[in-house]
C-alpha cells in the first residue's frame, strides 16, 4: 500500500538533512543522531546479525558499551532538545536490548516473541513423565517438611540427592538450548525451510518450559532443605 | 498482591486435598503445569462408571495461592456433575468466582486443564478396559 511505502521511505531519511540514513544510529551525511527506526528489533539495535542466537557475552558487552558511549547524555548537553531526547530514548532502548539479549533465557523468549504468535496458542503440555516426576518429588518435599527424627534424616539425604540430579538435568537443558542456538543460526544463514525453523522454535519453547518446571521444583527443594516454606510464585 | 477473601478461604482451608491410587477403578488423573511459573498440579476424579457422574475429586497443587484456590474450587464444583458437565467448566468462571486479577488468570487455566486431563485419562482407561475382553489388566 502506498501509505506504508511513504512511511517506510521517510523513516529512512535523516530528520535534519533529509539524506538517506541506511538505518544507522547517526546520519551518514550530517552525523545527527537518529531515532530508533520503528521496524527495528533488539538485535538490530545492538548492531548484531538478524536474530543471531549464539552470542558471545564479551562481544555483546563490547557492542553495548560502545553504543552506550555514543548516546551518553554527556555528549548531548549542548545539543538541541530534540537531539537530547533522541539520545535518551536510544540509551534506554540499548539498555533493554542488552539486558534481554545478554540472558540466554530472555533472549530465547524474545526470539519466540518475534517469530511466533501469542503464547496463548502454545498451551501444549510437556511430557507427562516430567510433570509426574516433579509431582512425586514435591510430595516427598511435603512429607519432609512434616517429618521428624530418623525419618527426617533419611528424607533429607534422599532429597539432597534429588536436588543434585535436578540441577544436572537443568544444566543439560541449558546445554541443549545452546546447541539449538547454533542450529538456529545455521538455519538462518543457509535460509533453511520454514518447517525446519518452526520445529526448532517449538523445541526452543519446550526447552524453556522444561527449564521453568525444573527451576521451580529446585527452588522449592532448596527452600525445604534450608528449613523454609515453599517460595511464593 | 492482595488476594480476595474467597481465595484466602480456599487457600487456608483447601477442600479435597489428597490423592487416589492411579490404578483404582474409575479414577482419572490429570497432571498439568503452567510453564510461565513452573507450578504443577495433580487433579484426580473418581467416576461412577455406570452413571458417568463424578463422585469425588482430589488435588495436590504445588503452586501459588490462586492455583491452590482454583483447584480447590473446581474439585468442589465437579463433585456430583457428569463428566460432560465437568468438561464444560471454563476457567473464566473460576476467575469471576475468585475475583482473580489478570496476572493470575493462568492459575485458573491450570485448574481447567487439569480437569480436562483427568477426564481424558478416565476415558482412556475405561476405553482400554473395554477393549481388553480377555480380562487382562494392563498396568499403566
Ligand atoms: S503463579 Fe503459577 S499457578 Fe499461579
Amino acid at each position: 500500500m502506498a501509505t506504508i511505502e511513504t512511511n517506510k521511505h521517510t523513516d529512512h531519511l535523516c530528520w535534519s538533512c533529509y539524506q538517506p540514513t541506511g538505518g544507522k544510529p547517526f546520519c551518514p551525511d550530517c552525523a545527527t543522531i537518529l531515532p530508533v527506526p520503528p521496524q527495528s528489533n533488539y538485535f538490530s539495535i545492538l548492531g548484531l546479525d538478524a536474530k543471531r542466537m549464539s552470542l558471545e557475552p564479551e562481544r555483546l558487552e563490547e557492542a553495548f558499551y560502545a553504543l552506550s558511549r555514543q548516546v551518553h547524555p554527556d555528549h548531548y548537553q549542548s545539543r538541541s532538545p530534540k537531539e537530547r531526547q533522541i539520545a535518551e530514548e536510544r540509551a534506554a532502548v540499548v539498555n533493554v536490548a542488552y539486558r534481554t539479549l545478554r540472558d540466554p533465557i530472555a533472549r530465547t523468549e524474545y526470539l519466540l516473541e518475534l517469530e511466533t504468535s501469542s503464547p496463548q496458542e502454545h498451551r501444549d503440555q510437556p511430557p507427562a513423565e516430567l510433570l509426574s516426576q516433579l509431582i512425586e518429588i514435591e510430595e516427598i518435599v511435603e512429607a519432609y517438611r512434616g517429618s521428624a527424627g530418623a525419618e527426617r534424616g533419611a528424607l533429607k539425604d534422599f532429597l539432597k540427592e534429588v536436588h543434585r540430579s535436578l540441577e544436572a538435568r537443568r544444566e543439560a537443558t541449558e546445554t541443549e538450548l545452546h546447541e539449538a542456538f547454533e542450529l538456529w543460526d545455521r538455519l538462518v544463514a543457509e535460509e533453511g525451510s520454514e518447517e525446519a525453523k518452526a520445529s526448532l522454535l517449538k523445541r526452543l519453547r519446550e526447552l524453556l518450559h522444561h527449564r521453568s518446571y525444573l527451576t521451580t521444583t529446585i527452588r522449592d527443594l532448596s527452600a525445604a532443605l534450608a528449613g523454609e516454606p515453599r517460595p511464593g510464585s | 498482591m492482595a488476594y480476595s477473601d474467597k481465595v484466602i478461604d480456599h487457600y487456608k482451608n483447601p477442600r479435597n486435598v489428597g490423592s487416589f491410587s492411579k490404578s483404582e477403578q474409575g479414577v482419572g488423573t490429570g497432571i498439568v503445569g503452567a510453564p510461565e511459573c513452573g507450578d504443577v498440579m495433580k487433579l484426580q476424579i473418581k467416576v461412577n462408571e455406570k452413571t458417568e457422574v463424578i463422585e469425588e475429586a482430589r488435588f495436590k497443587t504445588f503452586g501459588c495461592g490462586s492455583a491452590i484456590a482454583s483447584s480447590s474450587l473446581i474439585t468442589e464444583w465437579v463433585k456430583g456433575k457428569s463428566i460432560e458437565e465437568a468438561l464444560a467448566i471454563k476457567n473464566t468462571e473460576i476467575v469471576s468466582e475468585l475475583s482473580l486479577p489478570p496476572v493470575k488468570i493462568h492459575c485458573s487455566v491450570l485448574a481447567e486443564d487439569a480437569i480436562k486431563a483427568a477426564i481424558a485419562d478416565y476415558k482412556k482407561k475405561t476405553d482400554q478396559a473395554g477393549n481388553e475382553t480377555h480380562g487382562h489388566h494392563r498396568d499403566q
